[in-house]
């Protein structure tokens, strides 16, 4: 109990960060309107050139919603590479370690702190700007609610993975590589740009088998289908979650009896 | 119980070159017994072992060989438990967190050292007073001066008034004020109960803080005894100041070298080991009509400059 009180502080004063320089989140919001200007744009063209009214089961609207969805937890994934890595080059590790708090738990904790106030702003902004650009009425209750339930596992397996791979910085010193490769398989294999129903059958066969699904494409397909299949996405977000948290653990132990915490 | 306990405590760092690997023994069977309520300087110089030795009394590393207990607990074993009971300073990294107001940042690491919120109210009042930090609790720390935040990083580390406080150069880089500040605070800690374990290049911080000091060079431990035995073992050089009633010529005396001459004034420094103080004493009365003459031992800032020059362990 005081373990979750320890980082419902963490949690919040992390929340509370995210507002304290302004000016990096005035970009991240242009970085993402102008993405979704360029997909917007795009995904029309598409539609209007193969004159369909359905690509992959999705209408234009839900297409752009689809988008909505995906580009608000990519843009709001938390950077565990960049911290640990600095943390391990700087020493600052050495303070992280000697405080009472589960290292991992810790952040998690820092993630959700600001990922998720970001997850927020990305939703209003890219609704907002569909709804200005396209007329498209905006995001449902009912889609946003399943959306939601299901973005909590997605950024559990998200951190779980990240955090995995960043905490190689232990013995790398620098995990920036290998998650800049991950981050990219998400984006393609995830269903960031494009959904994993309108992949050739080969590739959504791997697509399918890999988690990386079930961290972006999974929830986003709940904003056009709410409540479709959800429990059969929870069951697989569950399984992943089993898998990927027991590799975090286990790196983790390895990882800080390795330890060569840098600095005099 | 003692504060922190430990034997044959070693740390090999292995490095691979190529295909070969490469060990580094950078703490060699230190055995160590520090009391409750001591305040200890463990010094050496850079590489020495120091750092790497405080990491494993914390947590943070584990040894390659040896046993460690830190109030009773094996530190890597029992990290997060043990750091409910102790606090740190590394005078070159940060505890508190640059984007938050000041005062939040004692708040959150209330909350994660499991003061309750009356407790932390009154224990952060308190340390806000002592450290006159009033005027500075809504300023972000990244705004901060050094010597405002280093008065936050130590007002920080004994919010949960641990047992034992580890500082690792808390110092560095401070103004003299801030220096003499941070001194009295940890003098005070110490007083109150807190057994010290201070890491410094510092000899003042030496000089006001510690009684006992705990000498460290390539891993091993080579000296442990009280601050002033230190500076009496080390360097057996004595300084002899004087003064005469009349103009002075430079003495010479076989042994004593001339470290400086004014009109009426003379400063000699010569090795005990080798000349008798009576000896040189008496040559200077019969020689000098003396107005006042003084016998000191070299600063500290000496003993640890040929500490760290290599010069041999006092026998």
């Amino acid at each position: 109990m005081s373990g979750l009180r320890k980082l419902l502080s963490v949690f919040r004063a992390y929340f509370r960060s995210v507002w304290a320089y302004p000016g990096a989140e005035a970009m991240r919001t242009i970085f993402l309107v102008v993405i979704m200007i360029v997909f917007l744009s795009l995904w029309r063209t598409t539609y209007s050139a193969m004159g369909a009214t359905r690509l992959g089961g999705l209408s234009l609207p839900q297409m752009l919603e689809y988008l909505v969805g995906t580009e608000a937890i990519v843009l709001a994934a938390p950077a565990f590479a960049a911290r640990i890595g600095d943390d391990v080059r700087t020493g600052g590790l050495s303070v992280q370690l000697t405080r009472p708090v589960s290292y991992v738990a810790f952040q998690f904790a820092v993630a959700a702190g600001e990922s998720w106030p970001r997850l927020a702003l990305n939703l209003l902004v890219g609704t907002a700007l569909v709804w200005l650009v396209t007329g498209v009425e905006p995001l449902s209750a009912a889609g946003v609610a399943a959306y939601l339930i299901a973005y909590l596992p997605a950024f559990l397996l998200y951190a779980s993975l990240f955090l995995t791979l960043a905490l190689t910085s232990f013995w790398l010193e620098d995990a920036w590589a290998i998650t800049f490769v991950a981050s990219r398989m998400v984006m393609i294999l995830g269903g960031l740009l494009v959904p994993l129903s309108l992949f050739p059958a080969a590739l959504r066969t791997v697509a399918r088998i890999l988690p990386l699904q079930l961290m972006v494409y999974g929830p986003a397909q709940q904003l056009s289908h709410p409540f479709a299949a959800l429990g059969t996405l929870l069951l697989s977000q569950a399984i992943w979650l089993a898998v990927l948290g027991g590799l975090l653990w286990f790196v983790y132990a390895r990882g800080v009896r390795a330890l060569h915490v840098h600095g005099g | 119980m003692l504060a922190v306990q430990t034997e044959r405590l070693a740390k090999v760092f292995e490095r691979r070159k190529g295909r070969q690997r490469q060990s580094h023994l950078a703490v060699d069977s230190v055995d160590l017994a520090i009391d409750q309520g001591e305040a200890v300087a463990f010094i050496g110089p850079n590489g020495a072992g120091k750092s790497t030795t405080i990491k494993m009394l914390t947590g943070i590393l584990h040894p390659s060989a040896g046993s460690a207990e830190v109030l009773g607990l094996v530190p890597w074993k029992s990290r997060q438990r043990l750091a409910l009971q102790i606090g740190t300073v590394f005078g070159q990294r940060s505890q508190l967190w640059f984007h938050l107001p000041a005062g939040d940042t004692l708040r959150l690491l209330a909350a994660i050292y499991d003061l309750p919120g009356p407790l932390a109210k009154s224990r952060t009042a308190e340390l806000v007073e002592r450290f006159a930090l009033q005027d500075l609790l809504s300023v972000p720390v990244r705004k901060l001066s050094l010597g405002q935040r280093m008065r936050f990083e130590i007002a920080a580390s004994l919010l949960h008034k641990p047992k034992v406080l580890f500082l690792d150069e808390p110092t560095v880089g401070l103004d003299v004020i801030a220096k003499a500040e941070v001194r009295e605070v940890v003098r005070e800690a110490n007083r109150d109960g807190a057994t010290i374990f201070l890491t410094s290049h510092d000899a003042g911080d030496i000089e006001s803080i510690a009684r006992r000091a705990i000498v460290i060079d390539r891993g091993r431990i080579v000296f442990d005894d009280k601050v002033s035995q230190l500076r009496r073992q080390w360097l057996t050089d004595k300084v002899v100041e004087l003064r005469s009633e009349e103009e002075v010529e430079p003495p010479d005396i076989p042994g004593v070298h001339v470290e400086k001459v004014s009109r009426y004034g003379l400063r000699l420094r010569f090795s005990a080991q080798d000349l008798p103080v009576r000896q040189v004493i008496g040559q200077l009365l019969e020689r000098y009509p003396v107005h006042d003459i003084t016998i000191s031992d070299p600063p500290l800032e000496s003993v640890i400059a040929a500490i760290y020059q290599g010069q041999a362990v006092p026998k």
